[in-house]
């Protein structure tokens, strides 16, 4: 479980964004998080709550926004986003974001997905 | 005094400075000639065996290190260095999985230029060390008769994400009644093209040619 330390880094990360721009509060902050990650967006925003106590962040909307993954095909030359097939039986599905989305082959190598990012926070700003 | 409320630009990859601290690593062992290899899995599936059953074939013919994370002791790296190797125990206290700037630290410890393979061992657990770059030449990914057969299709991002599958203990195989051609056809599944060695640390069996796969 590394949600947490997961959870730090983008708290810390908007706390020196923060004291960068004279904020005085911190209302949202955004993230994208890649579907080819081991991060569960449940639970970073649980471990969020907790890792911005005591912070300029504390009490901030953590808004995490999935990012499809990508996949790149060996066998038919497919590239593009992944998919779930929903009419394969749940014992395999977890194999089909996997697997090719054009010929079903699993000759396939993740080329996006992966990411976690901070893009940007809301917050209020005392003027000077 | 009015206060608004504004957006921030950041566009920061958090993973950013894992993946610096992976390619500085790389560097190291790329300017060394050093084969660096990650090994992960669940606790239990005989990592260590495996370190050491390689370490028995090779350590007259490199100087190795290995590194071993831990949460806690330092039995790993003792094991290991019984065979004559040297090694370096990382205790990672909570968390679940190293990461390259613990690597960098092990690094900076010793003196790496006098080894020609590094074997480091990766906290046991099969889900987080795979999202983690350490900037090392090939990740494994050893899963053993003795997890069950579903050990695939639970973990099947931490396979993709591999760069090759051990499926050790396979001696047990047939007393455990567990059909290893059914696990390799899960791994098919995830990936076609992924090398995956059948191998028995204990007595031996498939070693020779993952040793070679290894380039070693």
């Amino acid at each position: 479980m590394h949600e947490f330390s997961a959870a730090l880094s983008i708290v810390e990360t908007a706390v020196q964004a923060a004291k960068e721009n004279n904020v005085s509060k911190v209302k949202a902050v955004n993230v994208e998080v890649g579907e080819f990650t081991f991060l569960v967006p449940e639970q970073l925003e649980f471990n969020f709550e907790i890792a911005s106590r005591n912070s300029v962040v504390e009490g901030a909307k953590l808004q995490i926004t999935k990012k499809k993954g990508a996949l790149k095909c060996d066998d038919c030359g497919f590239e593009g986003e992944s998919q779930v097939d929903t009419d394969i039986p749940s014992q395999i599905a977890v194999f089909s974001p996997m697997k090719c989305p054009k010929c079903k082959g699993s000759s396939t190598e993740i080329i996006g997905g992966k990411e976690f990012i901070i893009t940007n926070i809301l917050a209020e700003v005392t003027p000077a | 005094m009015s206060e608004k409320t504004v957006s921030i630009d950041i566009k920061k990859d958090l993973f950013g400075a894992n993946e610096e601290a992976a390619s500085k690593n790389a560097e190291v062992f790329k300017k060394h000639g050093i084969v660096a290899i990650d090994i992960m899995g669940s606790v239990g599936t005989g990592k260590t065996q495996l370190i050491e059953a390689l370490c028995e074939r090779l350590s007259e013919k490199y100087p190795i290190l290995m590194i071993a994370g831990d949460l806690a002791t330092r039995i790993d790296a003792d094991r290991v260095g019984s065979h004559g190797v040297d090694t370096v125990q990382i205790n990672t206290g909570t968390a679940c999985h190293l990461d390259a700037r613990m690597i960098r630290v092990a690094i900076d410890d010793t003196d790496i230029s006098k080894y020609k393979v590094v074997f480091i061992e990766n906290v046991g657990n099969l889900i987080c060390p795979a999202g983690y770059s350490l900037g090392v030449g090939k990740k494994v990914v050893v899963v053993s008769v003795t997890e069950g057969p579903y050990m695939i299709r639970k973990h099947p991002l931490t396979i993709k994400r591999s760069d090759m599958v051990v499926i050790n203990k396979i001696d047990l195989a047939e007393v455990l009644d567990f059909d290893v051609d059914a696990l390799e056809r899960d791994i098919r599944e995830v990936d076609a093209n992924l090398p995956v060695f059948k191998v028995s640390s204990k007595i031996g069996t498939g070693l020779d040619k993952l040793i070679e796969y290894l380039g070693l």
